[in-house]
């Protein structure tokens, strides 16, 4: 069975060529490309059209305030434990505790001044594709999370598309901006007038973020240069994420929210030049019961959305509504008539006498209408929003297209109003040609009287249309996607083909085949995608009771059967560990686990055991990185040198980020350093990393070149350039991970010696030991064990499907200015340090320990060169001794390809499997919520994970080791 | 995951039968109908209280469970013999006058001969086996910090499911029980039934993370169900189907 090198290497190579044009063609099929109208609407584009409807809106403000709120909830203002207190009620009845007084009639929102609602933010429920959706009206997708991890790219920037903020500078207006620095890079390039950008990059910032934001408010409320003010408060969401939505900071925040909406509005009441603005208060996403965000549950989508404005109150009919209040029945958050977010840009536009931004899918605000006195107006601007809309229409379904339906139904409806004989529409273009043609005819028959039905008809078309074109299930282009699965098909038979045997079929390699299958299965269920896991907690303590079973019936001694069951024993009792450390997935994400509960009461502790996790890595890389290479003082010094400043910036950094982790820990080490940036402290610990592994490098190679040991599948050395580097990259990957994370590298190191006992004990007890390069190890072992420790840690590490759990907080470290690779490089190695790992581990594994011999005389000497020389030319000698067999060399050889061919069978298995489910389930419900993030995450894992770690990086760490 | 190969000659294991005598056979076909009926017909309420019912239970399953022992199974010293006896005949035949005597005692003994052993399986499963399982089960991700009461009392159903026959039949010789532990033996019904309860437990942990909502779905009950389906679809495999078969790993 066994099939050529050559057969098998290019078939393997194929594979992996496949699996990213696989990837690029399913996902240009799959992500829906949403054509995009370029250039700024304007009033005279309307106008063609003649008559009354398309001319200029009168303006009703001439100034907008925005006041975004970072994750600002709807019971947050709504509710009945609300801070919000002015905005649902005068404070005087606060002082009086006259709470339950509900006839006080002066409220923001029980006194008419101020109209409530509910905003739907659709996923993925993230700061920057919020400002998108509430500034252009637009629904970003998921390919827009590829293009806004590009900061600096063009899909991100809004200051060239059609905004609100854009036609009110058109307008000659000026606008001004504070907060959030995440504008300043939409709108780059003085776009704002005045702008003071607050980071907010360490969550732990309850305060300063804020001030930052509030300390302009008052002089810019005196001067009346600008026409929109724009601010955005980030304390609420570093609340909601360090505490969550019931923490003790929380009420005090809102009613710091609530004070500034009082001054606010009081100006507005006070200062002439501000009597026709308007304060828009919005959230651009919700929390949920953990104060996360990005995904799709109810708390996360249902922000607050709020108008005021002193002229409300002036509303003929106004509409009013009690507060605060409960939620709808059966729902959480749902106050009010929930609108989407988008809705925002039509309504901005109408209220302030601008032309609607071209690719907004808003629907005016029904209620708002009631600032005109003119029932007219709403039919106006009904009727343009609804034009507007039509021509998003005629872009995605062609114009052609669209007219000749639009056309049949027009005819129809002419002779027939109630359409009767028209038929019902069956599709969603005719659906929509049919509502608009209905549109229209009203809106020719105009006389005043119908200006009613006008505005009903427009809603409704505008209806229809934005959950049409909102949920762009339209634009899927399924032949592409077809094509996609079918080259990952082949990907897979290329493959298996790479595979040396299949049949008989070993435990390793049925379990492997298991698990592949299963892993397919699971993308069918969302509730497991969600949960993803628990498969692999599942599986792993199965696999490594069944490894154990099979050493232990492979050694002979009693002894080494003991060793087996113990380092079996081992693994599964850090495994249960790990996987309480990080509670990931959607359902019990909150609740208490180690990472969470236990470190923050017992900060001491974490840090005892992040700095045993150092000095364990350090004694490492004293005794086996720089063995031989130089002097053990030497050695150990440098490695000293190299952990230092690693624990310096891990500890200043987690101060920044996590301060209740530190509190008073190490205070004179802070002060001492605190003249360093935390930028330069993480280049120092990288840079001499860098270093390390160069000279390393360098010296190991010239001397195994020296010596002329280092033939391919010659005689073992005491330590491989792999092993060496291993170590290097261990410190890398610690600073890489979350303080909390750390101690997980010494369960690491416990495991990886358990599994070197298990996978090495019986096959050196069958054979003698013949100094060989490489391992004589059960390669299907080995892959079963590395994909499946690979993906648990991922997950223990607090990574899930979900776009909300990816942690960005090390992806920043050392980089100064936004550089696309360092960032993405910094966040891959963060977010996947577990698996990353794992795969050198698998490297080091397929090289052959050094021989006993040469261990026990090493401690006699102590490492002194002139004894290592001498073993060494022992060494050589027994190698030209012993000839290895040619089959078994060849077998050496193919060791990494084998290791590959079996991570590619999974990937391109998944991935199938990923494929096929977002292809069938595309109309399922949840299919933008847990489909696609899958999706993005299967990308991550193909690409960053298995070609660019486990060939590229896994390849260039075997070859190197080959080499030295 | 396992390829079965017939029984290898060297190997001294022989897979166990149960005794052919009436009694035997038919209290055999009757205990799975028993241990799936049993927790079956108390879903309801093993649902609704899961630490009073499994409780409730323990006491049926054990005595279910060493009434299987006394009455369908060979005791350890017979399994011995019968061992060596296989032994001797493929070493052709030698000494068959002097072993006479020793079947004679050996396969009829009387009452107590099998109560002594079955009171000590019981009490071993007790004592050993619970607590045993209960550290396997939380290192297989059972809940540590809550659920103290359910997973062991899991552990005490799984222990009874498991353990209790293998005592009786093998006794407490370490060799036979490394042997056991992994996955060595022929498989017979006995060795069936364990490992077909193990392997349903671990089973019974996949519709948890489901979205259904049921009430069903909480800790521990899927895996209590998995455990009393297993190990009676393992009894009938290794009963019937794969008798004398060995699980072979690679």
């Amino acid at each position: 069975m066994a099939r050529g090198k050559t057969i098998r290497l290019t078939s393997l190579a194929l594979a992996n060529a496949l699996l990213p044009v696989a990837l690029l063609v399913f996902a240009v099929g799959f992500f829906p490309y949403k054509p995009l109208l370029p250039g700024l609407a304007t009033f005279e584009d309307d106008r063609e059209n003649g008559g009354w409807a398309g001319g200029r809106l009168e303006p009703v403000f001439d100034r907008v305030i925005f006041m975004v709120v970072d994750a600002l909830r709807s019971d947050f203002v709504y509710g009945h434990n609300s801070g919000f207190h002015f905005t649902q009620k005068y404070e005087q009845d606060m002082i009086h505790g006259r709470e339950s007084d509900t006839d006080v009639p002066c409220s923001l929102i029980r006194d008419g001044a101020a109209i409530p609602f509910t905003a739907h933010a659709s996923p993925p429920t993230v700061t920057m594709p919020r400002i998108k959706a509430l500034t252009t009206g637009s629904v970003p997708s998921f390919a827009d999370l590829i293009f806004n991890l590009d900061e600096s790219g063009s899909g991100a920037n809004l200051a060239t598309q059609d905004t609100w903020l854009a036609q009110i500078k058109a307008k000659g207006g000026k606008l001004v901006f504070f907060g959030d620095d995440t504008w300043l890079r939409l709108f780059p390039n003085d776009f704002f007038e005045r702008a003071d950008g607050t980071s907010s990059f360490f969550v732990s910032d309850f305060t300063e973020v804020d001030h930052n934001v509030t300390r302009h408010v008052p002089a810019e409320l005196e001067s009346d240069d600008w026409s929109a003010m724009i601010m955005h408060y980030l304390g609420l969401d570093h609340i909601g994420h360090k505490t969550g939505p019931q923490g003790p900071n929380m009420l005090p925040k809102q009613e710091e929210m609530d004070g500034i909406v009082k001054s606010i509005y009081e100006a507005m009441e006070s200062q002439p030049h501000l009597a026709k603005s308007l304060l828009v208060l919005a959230g651009d996403h919700g929390m949920n019961a953990g104060g996360n965000h990005g995904g799709s549950g109810p708390g996360e989508t249902e922000p607050a959305l709020l108008f005021a404005s002193p002229k409300f109150k002036e509303r003929k009919n106004p509409t009013t509504y009690e507060c605060p209040t409960s939620p709808k029945e059966g729902t959480e958050f749902h106050y009010y008539r929930k609108v989407q977010q988008s809705d925002i840009v039509p309504t901005l536009a109408g209220l302030l006498g601008m032309p609607i931004s071209k690719n907004s899918l808003g629907v005016f605000i029904g209620e708002l209408a009631e600032a005109w006195s003119d029932a007219s107006r709403k039919a106006q601007i009904m009727y343009q929003n609804a034009r507007q809309i039509s021509k998003i229409v005629e872009a995605a379904y062609g114009a052609d297209a669209y007219s000749t339906a639009v056309e049949k139904w027009s005819t129809c409806l002419r002779k027939d109003p109630s359409a009767g004989d028209c038929g019902i529409p069956d599709d969603q273009l005719s659906a929509l040609a049919k509502r608009w043609s209905s549109t229209t005819l009203t809106m020719s028959g105009g006389s005043e009287a119908r200006h009613g039905d006008m505005s009903q008809e427009a809603a409704a078309f505008l209806t229809v249309a934005q959950d049409i074109l909102s949920s762009a299930a339209s634009s899927y282009d399924v032949p592409r996607m077809v094509l996609g699965m079918l080259i990952c098909g082949i990907a897979l038979v290329m493959t298996l083909v790479s595979l040396p045997a299949v049949w008989p079929p070993s435990t390793a390699g049925s379990f492997f085949a298991i698990t592949c299958f299963l892993y397919g299965i699971m993308m069918f269920a969302s509730s497991y995608v969600e949960e993803e896991q628990h498969f692999w907690y599942w599986l792993t303590p199965a696999w490594v009771a069944l490894l154990t079973a099979e050493n232990v019936i492979r050694s002979r001694q009693r002894s080494e059967k003991l060793a087996c069951f113990t380092s079996g024993l081992v693994i599964l009792a850090v495994h249960r560990i790990a996987i309480r450390c990080n509670q990931t997935g959607q359902k019990h994400a909150g609740e208490p686990d180690i990472v969470h509960t236990f470190f923050p009461e017992h900060h001491l502790l974490m840090w005892l055991l992040i700095l045993a996790t150092y000095g364990y890595t350090c004694w490492m890389v004293a005794g086996r990185t720089f063995l031989d290479l130089v002097p053990g003082e030497v050695a150990a010094l440098s490695a000293i040198v190299l952990a230092i400043p690693a624990v310096v910036f891990k500890l200043n950094f987690t101060h920044a980020d996590a301060p209740e982790l530190v509190q008073d820990l190490a205070l004179q080490i802070r002060v001492w350093t605190a003249p360093f940036s935390l930028v330069s402290q993480a280049q120092v610990s990288f840079a001499v990393l860098l270093l390390a592994a160069l000279t390393v490098s360098a010296m190991a190679v010239s001397l195994a070149r020296g010596t002329e040991l280092a033939r391919k599948d010659g005689p073992a050395v005491n330590v491989t350039l792999a092993e060496r580097l291993h170590h290097l990259l261990t410190l890398f990957l610690i600073t890489q991970s979350r303080a909390t994370n750390i101690p997980l590298f010494l369960g690491f190191a416990l495991q990886s010696r358990a599994l070197h006992q298990l996978l090495h004990s019986a096959t050196h007890t069958d054979t003698e030991i013949v100094p060989r390069r490489s391992a004589a190890i059960p390669i299907p072992e080995l892959a079963t064990t590395a994909l499946l420790l690979s993906h648990t840690y991922f997950f223990c590490e607090g990574g899930s499907n979900s776009i909300s759990s990816v942690d960005l907080s090390n992806a920043y470290n050392g980089v100064g200015d936004y550089n696309v690779a360092a960032v993405g490089l910094l966040l891959f190695a963060s977010n996947w340090n577990g698996p990353i790992w794992w795969c050198s581990v698998a490297v080091l594994m397929t090289f052959s320990r050094p021989s006993q011999a040469i261990d026990d005389s090493r401690t006699k000497t102590n490492g002194s060169r002139s004894w290592v020389n001498q073993e060494r030319s022992k060494l050589r000698q027994d190698a030209s001794a012993t000839k290895p067999s040619s089959p078994s060399s060849a077998q050496d050889t193919n060791l990494w390809l084998w290791y590959v061919s079996c991570m590619t069978a999974f990937v391109a298995a998944g991935l199938l499997a990923v494929m096929t489910a977002c292809t069938l389930l595309r109309t399922h419900l949840f299919i933008w919520t847990v489909f696609s993030p899958k999706y993005l995450y299967a990308m991550a894992w193909c690409i960053g994970w298995h070609l660019l770690v486990n060939i590229g990086f896994g390849g260039a760490l075997r070859g190197l080791g080959s080499i030295a | 995951m396992a390829t079965p190969v017939t029984p290898v000659a060297e190997t001294p294991s022989q897979p166990i039968s149960v005794l052919s005598t009436q009694p035997a056979l038919f209290f055999a076909n009757l205990q799975p109908i028993l241990l799936l009926g049993t927790v079956l017909f108390s879903f309801r309420s093993l649902v609704a209280n899961p630490v009073g019912t499994l409780l409730g239970l323990a006491p049926t399953v054990a005595i279910v469970q060493t009434l299987y022992c006394v009455i369908c199974l060979p005791i350890a010293a017979q399994v011995e013999e019968a061992g060596r006896k296989a032994a001797s005949r493929a070493g052709a035949g030698v000494g068959v006058g002097v072993k006479k005597k020793g079947t004679k005692t050996a396969q009829d003994p009387d009452i107590w001969a099998k109560l002594v052993p079955a009171f000590l399986s019981m009490t071993l499963t007790l004592v050993l086996s619970t607590p045993l399982l209960y550290i396997f089960t939380v290192l297989f991700g059972a809940p540590l910090m809550t659920h103290n009461a359910h997973t062991l009392l899991l552990a005490l159903h799984l222990a009874l499911l498991v353990t209790p026959h293998l005592y009786y039949v093998h006794g407490l010789d370490a060799q036979t029980w490394l042997r056991i532990a992994s996955l060595q033996l022929p498989l017979d019904e006995t060795y069936g039934l364990s490992l077909g309860a193990l392997a349903g437990a671990w089973m019974g942990a996949v519709p948890i993370p489901l979205d259904w909502d049921r009430e069903w779905q909480k800790w521990p009950v899927t895996v209590v169900v998995g455990m009393y389906i297993g190990a009676v679809v393992g009894k009938l495999l290794g009963g019937y189907v794969v008798k004398g078969w060995r699980i072979k790993l690679s």
